[in-house]
């Protein structure tokens, strides 16, 4: 597993903090689920979940979230437009986001990458490639 | 069967204008504009006429096909989209239903895995808890039965690993629902979309002597092309959508090209 170059200890795990509070946006439940049941084998057990960006935003402004997981496709307010909420909102701003969507046309990724995702699973995808994203993520953050 | 459509007004169009011909290049030449602009104004109608009548003949040939759909609707011009009741109600349904019933034996297989997890990983613990025990006794005695508990336990302890894999692969596949359901709603949408513009435009055909005048809003409404970028839904197979990305390694590309 890549480490931090600049730090002589591997600090991967410390990065990763398993107490994290992590919430899942996505209108089919199914999903939630089985996002949720990844995370718990990750060891992140500490989740919530919202069925589009309309009842994220709230429980993101009242809650102390440490981590976004969202699908793009959702009636009400999309992935997308949650995104650039997020970005545009001072206070949640640098919230990381990762999304996890069956949208793979290139320039969707483009305006996604754009908007600030910080990482991009395309549906179907292997817990492999979520948890690889995961780390990647916070590897990157802790780097800054 | 638009082309053929659109070279039958062409010809009934230019054949007037070719009858009108002689007349014009007499008014033209005597310099006579209200005469010529009266021939021209005639082959116009001529032209709106055709037309007219071809959009009559449409929206009655449209009627017809929707009546062999067993759309039960009224041609008195005081339907109601909303209050439309159809076959394709039925279809959106229908769709509604396999949605449901997808979503519901996803959980059930999840609330399946859900307790079995959690037993194969007591599983596995307690063969490990066994094992340590296990290898202190053997090494006091060293017999042949000691060592074939020795491999069935190690033999528990990883079968058991491997059907905590299978278990994850069996609540990752459980996403066919998410994305099955996707194509699903689009294909609702779709009916929808469908069902209301040939209600709209069965509730013209009442009204035939309008239609021409409202013809090219409705075209320019349906040749309106979305330029935003928007939801596709997932990748179906079979479908050509242009620039999609194949799997998770594109993307990375893709991302990695933009500086990620």
């Amino acid at each position: 597993m890549a480490c931090a170059s600049h730090d002589s200890t591997c600090k991967l795990e410390a990065v990763l903090d398993k107490n994290m509070k992590i919430l899942i946006v996505d209108d089919f439940s199914t999903m939630r689920r089985i996002i949720k049941n990844l995370l718990r084998d990750l060891g992140f057990t500490n989740t919530a979940e919202a069925d589009d960006g309309t009842s994220a935003m709230p429980m993101l402004e009242n809650g102390q979230f440490d981590f976004v997981i969202t699908d793009w496709n959702m009636p009400g307010m999309t992935g997308i437009e949650l995104l650039k909420a997020i970005r545009a909102n001072d206070r949640l701003k640098s919230l990381p986001i990762l999304m996890v969507t069956a949208e793979a046309k290139r320039d969707q990724i483009i305006a996604a990458a754009q908007a600030g995702v910080n990482g991009y699973v395309v549906k179907p995808f292997t817990a492999a490639a979520l948890q690889e994203k995961i780390e990647k993520i916070f590897e990157r953050i802790d780097a800054q | 069967m638009g082309e053929i459509q659109k070279n039958n007004d062409h010809s009934r169009y230019a054949e007037s204008l070719r009858a009108s011909s002689p007349e014009l290049i007499q008014c033209l030449q005597a310099n006579d504009m209200d005469g010529a602009i009266a021939i021209l104004q005639h082959v116009n109608l001529v032209r709106e006429q055709t037309l007219y009548q071809e959009v009559g003949r449409l929206t009655r040939a449209l009627h017809n096909a929707l009546k062999d759909f067993h759309l039960e609707i009224g041609l008195d011009g005081r339907l109601d989209v909303s209050s439309e009741l159809s076959e394709m109600v039925d279809a959106r349904s229908r769709l509604n239903y396999v949605i449901e019933m997808t979503e519901e034996a996803a959980n059930t297989t999840m609330d399946n895995v859900d307790a079995a997890s959690p037993r194969v990983q007591r599983l596995i613990e307690r063969c490990n808890q066994v094992q340590d025990i296990w290898a202190k006794e053997r090494a006091d005695h060293g017999d042949e039965e000691y060592s074939a508990v020795s491999r069935l336990l190690s033999m528990i302890s990883s079968e058991s690993q491997q059907v905590q894999q299978h278990l994850q692969n069996i609540l990752l596949a459980q996403g066919f629902q998410d994305l099955s359901g996707q194509v699903i709603r689009r294909v609702i949408n779709l009916v929808r979309d469908v069902e209301e513009s040939l209600v709209r435009l069965v509730k013209l055909a009442s009204e035939v002597e309008q239609v021409a005048g409202i013809q090219s809003d409705a075209l320019t409404e349906v040749n309106q092309k979305e330029t935003n970028v928007s939801e596709e839904g997932p990748y179906v197979k079979g479908v050509s959508r242009g620039d999609v990305v194949n799997d998770q390694d594109e993307v990375d590309e893709l991302l990695s090209s933009l500086g990620f």
